[in-house]
């Protein structure tokens, strides 16, 4: 009996050393692997203020001419390009020259405001909208006719001229 | 590629500039808009007779001289201007289709007030016809 607790006793010592030893080995053997995170950010684009109608009175056979003006917000991605368009093909140094079915007028836009000034528009998002103004320009004098609706020596335009502004980015 | 033909290499080139010359565009987006034009009548609400008065816009200039009528330039035969002196200067028209003049207009004219008016079409003249207050 008295046997057995020796062996009992240094079993335990033997136990409790072997803990001691191993605890201070465990921390000695740490390796480390370093590893790298890659995110891919897609830029993106979006019109957060559709293009409003531009609506223009031209006096017929005026010199003078007339503009009218609306604007389109993009919102895109931070540092991302993008570039604004029209729909038609670029003139000189705008897009068109339309023609208005219901008038025959001629008319040209840009994107500086003016209707007859650069075509296409070359912007870096910044994460919040970025106004455009669109410019629409009839140059007189011209000599128009009415397909539409005269009334009082007005003639209203039944049917607008469709466009499109695209944003590419 | 120093075996390529002169004309590979050309090829070769125009491919790769092609290519750069491509907007690699990664998405579009759009909007759609209308545009509207009204087109005024200059004349509309004016009645004017090409034949008989004169051109429309036809612009006459009253020439003064120490505050007292000198001349016309400009005055056509078919729409003339007569200057009178009272105690304001007054120049009168006369609306005639043959340019003559009809009648004497000068006991019939004083200071006042225009309140309405209106243009009376005869067989062989059209008129103005005015009330005056005062």
């Amino acid at each position: 009996m008295k046997s057995f607790q020796i062996k009992k006793l240094a079993a335990s010592t033997i136990a409790a050393a072997t803990f001691v030893v191993m605890t201070p080995a465990a921390q000695a053997a740490n390796v480390s692997s370093a590893f790298n995170v890659n995110i891919n950010l897609t830029p993106a684009c979006s019109v957060s203020t559709a293009a409003g109608n531009i609506t223009m009175t031209y006096i017929d056979n005026d010199p003078a001419g007339v503009t009218g003006t609306s604007t389109v917000g993009v919102t895109c991605t931070s540092g991302a390009p993008y570039t604004l368009s029209l729909d038609g093909l670029i003139g000189l140094g705008a897009y068109g020259p339309f023609a208005d079915a219901e008038t025959g007028l001629n008319y040209t836009m840009s994107f500086d405001g003016t209707g007859v000034g650069g075509a296409d528009v070359a912007l870096v998002g910044s994460g919040v909208e970025i106004v455009t103004t669109i410019g629409a320009n009839i140059a007189g004098p011209q000599s128009g006719i009415c397909n539409g609706n005269m009334v009082a020596g007005v003639c209203t335009s039944l049917v607008p001229e469709a466009h499109t502004v695209f944003v590419n980015y | 590629m120093s075996g390529l033909h002169p004309s590979q290499y050309l090829l070769a080139c125009t491919f790769m500039m092609s290519v750069w010359a491509t907007p690699a565009f990664a998405g579009t987006a759009q909007t759609s808009f209308a545009v509207k034009i009204n087109l005024l009548d200059p004349n509309f609400a004016l009645c004017r007779s090409t034949s008989s008065i004169g051109i429309f816009g036809a612009a006459v200039t009253v020439f003064c001289s120490t505050g007292t009528f000198s001349g016309y330039s400009d005055n056509d035969p078919k729409l003339p201007w007569t200057a009178m002196q009272d105690s304001t200067y007054r120049f009168v028209t006369q609306i005639s289709r043959s340019g003559e003049t009809l009648g004497t207009v000068d006991s019939y004219t004083g200071g006042g007030t225009v309140t309405s008016w209106r243009v009376i079409k005869l067989a062989n003249r059209d008129y103005l016809e005015m009330m005056v207050h005062w």
